[in-house]
């Protein structure tokens, strides 16, 4: 991995939290620098949400250090912090716009100003028409989104976010997912945490995967990936690319829609190379993709592989965990 | 600080729009008013009609032969004194204590019917032409033995259930022809005694009735106003922190200021509604009261006192229950986890008459010294009496030793309780978390 070209605006160093002698985050390091979208995984227990908080100094690290935009937090770095915890809640009693301004003048924004950004976004929301409800009268998903408007009116350099989609039907999550880019394309940092894999592998530049408080694996998504690639390509179409010279197995993938089949490659033949020979040999291609492990398999794997991840020293394919997630990115896919 | 500023402000604003704040508020005083007044209408009521009923003769069974003087007229009135010492001189006879007053000025004179034997006498109750019968038995001189048969249960403010002007029917009835006139009287009411009061600069002011009243009614009256007002606004703080954590909000909040800041916020804000109810209830008050408050004779020293008790008592408390009551996962927990501190504060209502009579004795002294018992002590003593300066400035000096440590000790369990669900904490963890 290249050398970070910036300062992180994240940065935690061997941190370390034990509760009643067992560590629920143990030796943990990472960086995120400046417009990245990092994602913290790892299953539920696994120690996203103790990090979280030590980052946000709501519990402190029995050991390790946590800098925030390059220094030890304080309270200046916190208010540029948007934090929207897993264990997530409201006022039940307050009015939305009530609440919303009291989050807001409490990350140190102005009554002035906190009024016209909670107008601006909770019509960016659509939710200015119910300003004026008390949060207990709207459903589940206002509440969210009411939630995240709470995380997101500051325009926070760094947005912590513990499960942002939970709770979200599939429009809400887009929108939801629209207000995140944007600050992401402002420069903001965003660290996603979440147990659901295919979420963070379709959104997260670099990942860590925690288990059990242990980092296991860390780095670029599309590196970590390809890197356990076996040489296959996964093909929809006409043709038996079993003829195909550089074709050393071939196996139907099961599942609805098109049949398709998985061409493990012999090995030194590119999938190019491969493509153009089963045109040649008279096939058609509908789809056609290179056959890379999911973040779920690779996880699934890198577990086994640290011993169910019970031992400090578990890092998955000869990365070190620590060093991975250590490199900030710039300009990588 | 202007976080702080920001979560009181919060606080404040959310708890004084309560509904269940404002029927306290306003709901209370107005209600204690109420029953105040259906008890007094009650209580005139029954003086109206429970006079009367003694209206009929008492049937007289006199075995020892030694009462021959059946009728005392005006016995009530004659025993009564001149001026009346439960109400206040110079201030306007309410009506109620008017109508009061006439009814007891209208006890009939305590007549009998005489009745050769037991037998005969309770044929006449069985004929109902009698209620009771007085019976007095041979030996009656030797062994003062008599009995009254009746059909209603003596009067609870009966001291011996001896109806109403039998003493001194008997004191007339045996001293009589024994007797000159004047010491007749004179056993009657042995004494008219004025107690003088020595004050401090020398002289000697006289005891008035009304004076055992106020030094009993003083100190009652900011017993209760302390600690309705403690409590009440400590009850918001732990209520408030309870539905924090059952909505799940306190790590949004918690992101935003530190859980010092998010404590004094709330003391501060709470505290400050605390405040607003106890003007409320006292301009309530004014209006109905004030006659009374105005007899009561309530300095304005002691006023400032209560009012300074009651920051310094809201503070110690308040910061203890917020402290523990975070510990809890809802409300019932939270309660069940502050409670401790509630008892502890109300031992001195154990003490009342001994603090109220020896303001300045051993075991008031000793309540005043424990920070716990110290508000509420130190606001009986000065009401009940003259209390040394340096004793109120000590009190202050050991209330804000306790606050420093409640609020220390607090601040710890408070950062663990904030985020603790689903398991109360052993007192065990508790004492370590502290010691942390």
């Amino acid at each position: 991995m290249s050398a970070p070209p910036v300062a992180p605006v994240l940065s935690l160093r061997g941190v370390t939290k034990v509760f009643d002698g067992k560590p629920a985050v143990a030796d943990v390091s990472l960086d995120a620098g400046p417009g990245e979208i990092f994602g913290l995984l790892g299953p539920n227990g696994a120690g996203k949400t103790t990090l979280l908080r030590m980052v946000m100094d709501i519990l402190r690290p029995d050991a390790g250090a946590i800098d925030l935009f390059g220094r030890p937090l304080d309270a200046a770095a916190k208010d540029r912090i948007g934090y929207l915890p897993e264990e997530r809640g409201l006022y039940q009693r307050v009015r939305v716009q009530e609440i919303l301004r009291y989050l807001a003048e409490l990350k140190g924004l102005s009554a002035a100003e906190a009024r016209t950004r909670v107008d601006r976004y909770l019509h960016r929301v659509e939710l200015h028409e119910v300003r004026h409800r008390k949060v207990r009268d709207l459903s589940k998903g206002m509440q969210q989104k009411v939630q995240l408007v709470a995380t997101l009116l500051t325009e926070p350099d760094l947005m912590i976010l513990d499960e942002p989609f939970s709770g979200l039907d599939p429009v809400n999550r887009l929108l939801a997912l629209e207000l995140m880019q944007e600050r992401v394309r402002a420069g903001s940092t965003l660290v996603l945490s979440t147990h659901i894999m295919e979420q963070a592998e379709a959104l997260c530049a670099r990942v860590l995967l925690l288990h059990h408080g242990h980092a296991i694996l860390a780095g670029n998504v599309r590196e970590l990936r390809e890197s356990r690639s076996e040489g296959a390509v996964i093909l929809a179409g006409t043709g038996d690319p079993a003829t195909v010279p550089g074709a050393a197995q071939v196996t139907p993938i099961e599942g609805p829609g098109e049949p398709r089949v998985k061409v493990r490659l012999q090995p030194g033949v590119a999938p190019d190379r491969f493509l153009a020979d089963f045109l040649a040999a008279g096939g058609r291609v509908t789809h056609f993709e290179r056959a890379l492990p999911s973040l779920n398999e690779i996880f699934i794997a890198a577990v086994r592989a640290s011993g169910n991840g019970d031992s400090a020293g578990g890092v998955a394919a000869g990365t070190s965990a620590s060093a991975a997630a250590r490199a900030v990115p710039g300009g990588e896919s | 600080m202007k976080r702080i500023r920001r979560v009181a402000w919060h606080e404040f604003w959310v708890t004084v729009r309560r509904p269940g704040y404002l029927v306290i508020t306003f709901g209370m005083p107005l209600f204690a008013l109420a029953v105040a007044g259906v008890s007094m209408l009650a209580g005139l009521t029954a003086a109206k009609n429970a006079l009367p009923l003694r209206r009929g003769p008492l049937g007289l069974v006199d075995e020892s032969r030694l009462f021959a003087r059946l009728e005392l007229a005006e016995e009530a009135a004659s025993a009564r004194p001149a001026t009346d010492p439960l109400l206040p001189e110079g201030v306007p006879r309410l009506a109620l204590l008017e109508e009061m007053a006439a009814g007891a000025q209208r006890l009939p004179p305590l007549r009998f019917l005489p009745y050769p034997d037991l037998p005969a006498a309770m044929a006449a109750v069985e004929a109902g032409e009698i209620d009771d019968v007085l019976h007095v038995f041979p030996d009656y001189l030797d062994s003062g033995r008599m009995e009254l048969l009746t059909r209603r249960p003596s009067s609870v403010f009966s001291r011996d259930g001896a109806p109403a002007g039998l003493r001194t029917w008997v004191y007339e009835n045996l001293l009589a022809a024994e007797v000159d006139a004047k010491i007749l009287n004179r056993v009657k009411r042995p004494f008219d005694l004025s107690v003088q009061v020595f004050a401090p600069d020398g002289t000697f002011a006289r005891e008035q009735g009304q004076d055992r009243i106020r030094r009993l009614a003083v100190p009652y009256l900011f017993l209760i106003l302390l600690i309705m007002a403690i409590f009440g606004t400590s009850g918001y703080l732990l209520q408030g922190v309870a539905e924090e954590k059952e909505n799940r909000v306190l790590e949004v909040i918690l992101c935003s200021v530190t859980p010092d800041q998010l404590l004094i916020g709330k003391l501060l804000g709470l505290g400050a509604a605390g405040l607003l109810q106890l003007a409320v209830w006292s301009l309530i008050a004014i209006l109905p009261v004030g006659t009374l408050l105005a007899w009561l004779q309530i300095r304005p020293d002691t006023v400032l006192l209560c009012f300074l008790y009651f920051i310094f008592g809201y503070a110690l408390y308040g910061g203890l229950m917020l402290g523990f009551g975070s510990l809890g996962s809802n409300y019932r927990e939270s309660a069940q986890l502050a409670v401790v501190w509630s008892m502890a504060a109300v031992i001195p209502m154990f003490f009342i008459p001994v603090i109220v009579d020896q303001p300045n004795g051993l075991v008031a002294r000793a309540l005043s010294y424990f920070p716990l018992t110290t508000p509420i002590t130190m606001m009986m003593r000065y009401a009940a009496g003259d209390i040394p300066a340096w004793e109120v400035a000590l009190s202050f000096v050991i209330l804000s030793g306790g606050i420093w440590i409640a609020l220390k000790g607090s601040a710890k369990l408070f950062r663990v309780g904030l985020l603790l669900y689903g398991k109360k904490p052993s007192p065990a963890e508790i004492w370590r978390w502290l010691w942390a």
